[in-house]
């Protein structure tokens, strides 16, 4: 029964891909994301290069997510001067070495699982390849998502996210990020920039 | 936390006259409340969702322990430890025991109203163990050594001032700038170090979900993102009743509490974790801790007219939208849950008989059942609550209500069920008030009702009151239909 639902779900998100990246562009700026738009991925590593240059990123941890493989964004990175690497404990990184690059680096650059359009949300699962803190450490964050990945509501989501559950395959972090981090706690003004990233940019690709 | 419920007058009467608080609480008001309204009427099917999260609510405490056992097997399987704690003293020395076996030295603390009530941060101080709170309001009342004044804004009774001189104290030198944007910076620059090093991360739980034992954490900060990755031990503490059934529930729950509390569409972020990490996961914690908190909720779920106010998803929205708090704030009501839920679970989590003057803490406009997510009957618990202290129905010793009070109401319950009784009582009132009216006016009645007349004068009973003017306008009618059909006919 779960089964045909989620099917369902994510027919519809292929189905109005279009429709749904355009009301996710409006909700996500609403909620404070910087959004870009492109069809072409080569654009989006363009856009991306635009950004570091404008922040004056000098190093970026990256995620191991697929569309990596489709946006040439490393690359683009690299051959400009910016020591762009993958947040891995692979090789000759150590977890304490990976947690210093977290906590030094300029910016993180991650793919997606999904997004909600009802909310302006990406929603992140921490795995092999996808550390927790290369989204939340550093100052800025820029998420990268493709044509198709958005979902319309929360209920959808989780409605996946229980067919993950029932299948064995739930993630033991899934974040629900909607914009830069905030605070209203002095003098109940909202200042934008504590603890988690102080700007955030959502670059959507297709 | 030692309550304080019975300094409530004294702390209202210091707070009225504190312009630098009434400016926080209206700014309660005019933020969370008014963003709470917009919500309401911009969700589509917002009073459903309201049912149904109190529909789901009341399924799951009416079979609490069914899902307690589920959500605990599922921690466990997950390769997480589960500590069912009665007490803030079970759970305190489970965590500082557990801290010292694994050498931990320093400790980051998200927003965990429960662990205010056990007032952990000073277990784990006196143990030698150094607790930083990381959410930026409970940060600055750390430092100022209190206690959180709001459930969503701990610290909105200090004035960026205020603030500025905790933080500057903190670094050693005063910032130039008070804006609110360059303290939270400097905040920020203050408290990161510690998000990198510290040894074990303590968070509290917004939800937590039985089909998967897992742990909702939703923050605006981050600072739960990062306690709950960053360290090698995370430990999240929550009271029973936040056990919700399946993950599809977190859709519905989360968007009701989070318009309910802060009038945002969703916070920056929403949190899912479930259990340690993997052992091929590049960061993340090595153990995870579940500690399940019971300090006198089973009073409340033993009790049919009170067991309703577990349903509560601590949004603060009655808070936001009750005339009282507003004027009062939050530490008067000595506790660490404030305004109209706190005035309902307080006096049974702490006292009926020393916190007795908050269920009169209320107007019984009815403003927090309106606000209320989950549609929790509060006004209709506040008067059980004055009910049980009038008559002493829980406990001979919580009746509060003197003979002098008691003797008067009978003669009022007399008086008004007895017509020929009540009109001659008006009679002989307005004989006796008489001489202290002025103009058909009283400025000052005698006591015990000279409280009544201390901010507006009270009537004098009328010469002939409205059912006598009825009467005469009835004979008068009377004579004019027969008039009327000697003339017709």
């Amino acid at each position: 029964m779960i089964e045909i639902t989620a099917a369902k779900v994510l027919e519809e998100a292929q189905r109005k891909s279009k429709a749904l990246f355009d009301e996710l562009a409006s909700s996500a700026s609403t909620m404070g994301w910087n959004v870009h738009r492109t069809v072409f991925p080569d654009q989006a590593a363009g856009i991306l290069l635009d950004i570091c240059q404008s922040a004056n990123i000098s190093t970026a941890l990256y995620s191991n997510h697929p569309v990596f493989c489709r946006v040439p964004a490393i690359a683009t990175l690299v051959s400009n001067g910016i020591v762009a690497s993958l947040a891995e404990t692979a090789g000759d990184r150590s977890r304490a070495e990976l947690k210093a690059a977290e906590f030094s680096s300029d910016l993180g650059i991650t793919g997606v699982e999904w997004a909600i359009a009802e909310t302006g949300t990406i929603v992140l699962h921490a795995r092999n390849g996808v550390p927790r803190l290369v989204s939340v450490a550093p100052e800025r964050h820029i998420a990268l998502v493709e044509l198709g990945q958005v979902l319309s509501s929360l209920e959808d989501l989780f409605l996946i996210e229980r067919l993950e559950h029932m299948s064995g395959r739930l993630s033991t972090s899934v974040n629900l990020v909607s914009g830069p981090s905030k605070t209203g706690d002095i003098g109940g003004k909202i200042v934008e920039g504590i603890h988690g990233p102080l700007e955030v940019h959502m670059i959507l690709i297709g | 936390m030692k309550p304080r419920t019975a300094e409530f007058k004294k702390t209202a009467s210091r707070t009225l006259r504190d312009p630098q608080i009434q400016r926080g609480l209206e700014a309660v008001y005019s933020n969370f409340h008014v963003g709470r309204q917009r919500q309401a009427v911009a969700t589509p099917n917002w009073e459903d969702q309201q049912d149904r999260g109190r529909a789901i609510k009341a399924h799951t405490i009416a079979n609490l322990d069914h899902y307690l056992a589920m959500l605990a097997d599922n921690v466990e399987s997950n390769g997480g430890h589960v500590f069912f704690a009665t007490d803030a003293e079970e759970a305190n020395r489970y965590l500082v025991d557990m801290a010292l076996d694994r050498r931990v030295e320093s400790v980051i603390k998200s927003k965990s109203m429960v662990s205010e009530e056990m007032g952990l941060a000073r277990e784990f101080e006196s143990a030698g163990i150094k607790t930083l709170e990381t959410d930026l309001g409970e940060y600055i009342i750390q430092l100022a050594g209190e206690t959180p004044s709001h459930l969503i804004a701990p610290a909105i009774h200090k004035s960026s001032d205020q603030i500025a001189t905790l933080l500057g104290v903190e670094a050693g030198e005063m910032s130039k700038s008070k804006s609110p944007e360059d303290l939270t910076r400097l905040a920020r620059t203050q408290l990161r170090p510690h998000f990198e090093r510290a040894d074990m991360g303590i968070t509290g739980v917004n939800f937590a979900v039985a089909e998967t034992g897992s742990v909702v954490i939703v923050t605006n900060e981050g600072n739960g993102r990062l306690g709950t990755a960053s360290p090698r031990i995370h430990v999240a503490i929550m009271g029973m009743e936040k056990v919700i059934p399946s993950v599809q529930d977190l859709a519905l729950f989360l968007r009701i509490l989070i318009r309910s509390a802060t009038g945002q569409p969703i916070s920056s972020y929403v949190n899912m974790v479930t259990g340690p990490r993997r052992s091929d996961e590049d960061d993340g914690p090595e153990e995870f801790h579940l500690v399940i908190v019971d300090n006198g909720r089973t009073r409340l779920l033993a009790d049919p007219e009170l067991r309703e106010s577990l349903y509560c998803i601590r949004c603060g929205a009655c808070l936001n939208s009750c005339p009282v708090y507003r004027k009062v704030g939050g530490h008067s009501y000595g506790y660490v849950y404030p305004g109209p839920i706190g005035a309902v679970i307080t006096p049974i989590l702490t006292g009926l008989r020393e916190g007795k003057d908050l269920p009169f803490a209320s107007t019984l406009c009815g403003a927090c059942r309106e606000a209320c997510p989950v549609k929790i009957d509060i006004p209709r618990m506040l008067l059980n609550l004055r009910s049980r202290l009038a008559d002493g129905s829980t406990t001979g010793t919580d009746r509060i209500s003197g003979r002098l009070e008691r003797i008067l109401w009978t003669l009022w319950r007399l008086g008004m069920t007895n017509l020929r009784l009540y009109r001659m009582a008006s009679k002989i009132g307005r004989y006796l008030l008489l001489p202290v009216s002025r103009r058909g006016w009283i400025r000052r009645m005698v006591p015990p009702f000279s409280g009544w007349t201390l901010s507006r004068d009270f009537p004098l009973p009328a010469r002939r009151p409205f059912s006598q003017l009825r009467r005469d306008l009835d004979e008068l009618d009377h004579e004019d239909n027969s008039c009327h059909d000697r003339v017709t006919r």
